[in-house]
C-alpha cells in the first residue's frame, strides 16, 4: 500500500482527474474528493455491507425454483 | 412500456454486481404472473437474485438517480428506466428483507444495467418484506 502523509489543507492526486483533498484532521478527518462523475465513490463499509447482502441474497436457479412452495 | 417487453432479454451489467464483480449479463425472469417477484439470472453461472420492482409495491419509496449512474447507463429519458429491489429470502419469505439501500437500475432501451449504492441513511439495506407489502415505508 502506498502512505503518503498530507497535512490539513493539502491534496493527492490519482492519475489526471481525482483530487483527494485532506479538509481537517483529529479524531475523525473530512476528505474532499474531485472526480469525474463517473466514478463511483462509496464509504469502503458501505460497499463492503452491500456485497455481503447480495451474497446472503443470492441463490442458485433451483434453489429459486424452490420459492414456489414459499408462496403457498 | 409493456412490463412483459422487459423480461427474458440478456442485460449487460459491465460492472457485475457487488459481491458479483464477475458476472455481467443477466436475464430477467416473471415466474408466476400472480406474485410480484422477478428472478435476475446470471447466464455466466447459477446464480439467480430475487427481486421485486418496487413501484409496484408502494409510492413512498424515492430517490434521485444518481448523475453517475445516468451517465454510465446512458439514460436519456426517465422511460428508459426501471428500477428492482434485491430481496434477501434466506429465511423464507416471511422474514424476507428488502434492499433498498442498492437498488438495481436497468435502462430497458440499452439494455444495460447496474446496482447503485445510495447515500440516503434513511433506506435500509435489510427493510422487511412485509413493510413493502403493506405500504409502510416511509421516508
Amino acid at each position: 500500500m502506498l502512505v503518503l502523509s498530507r497535512r490539513k489543507g493539502e491534496s493527492l492526486n490519482i492519475g489526471e482527474n481525482i483530487t483527494i483533498t485532506i479538509l481537517d484532521t483529529g479524531e475523525s478527518i473530512k476528505i474532499g474528493i474531485d472526480a469525474p462523475r463517473t466514478i463511483q465513490i462509496y464509504r469502503s463499509e458501505v460497499f463492503q455491507a452491500i456485497q455481503a447482502e447480495n451474497k446472503l441474497s443470492a441463490k442458485t436457479k433451483t434453489n429459486m425454483l424452490e420459492l414456489k412452495n414459499l408462496f403457498e | 412500456m409493456n412490463s412483459k417487453e422487459i423480461l427474458d432479454v440478456k442485460y449487460l451489467f459491465p460492472q457485475g454486481l457487488p459481491g458479483f464483480e464477475n458476472l455481467r449479463t443477466f436475464v430477467l425472469f416473471k415466474p408466476y404472473e400472480e406474485y410480484p417477484f422477478y428472478y435476475l439470472n446470471s447466464e455466466e453461472k447459477d446464480v439467480s437474485f430475487l427481486m421485486i420492482n418496487p413501484f409496484e409495491l408502494t409510492n413512498t419509496y424515492e430517490f434521485e438517480l444518481p448523475l453517475q449512474c445516468q451517465e454510465s447507463l446512458n439514460i436519456k429519458n426517465i422511460s428508459e428506466v426501471t428500477v428492482f429491489n434485491i430481496v434477501n429470502a434466506r429465511e423464507g419469505l416471511d422474514t424476507a428483507t428488502v434492499n433498498l439501500q442498492a437498488p438495481v437500475i436497468i435502462n430497458i432501451k440499452k439494455s444495460v444495467g447496474m446496482q447503485i449504492v445510495l447515500s440516503d441513511n434513511n433506506l435500509n439495506l435489510k427493510e422487511p418484506l412485509k413493510n413493502l407489502l403493506e405500504g409502510m415505508v416511509k421516508k
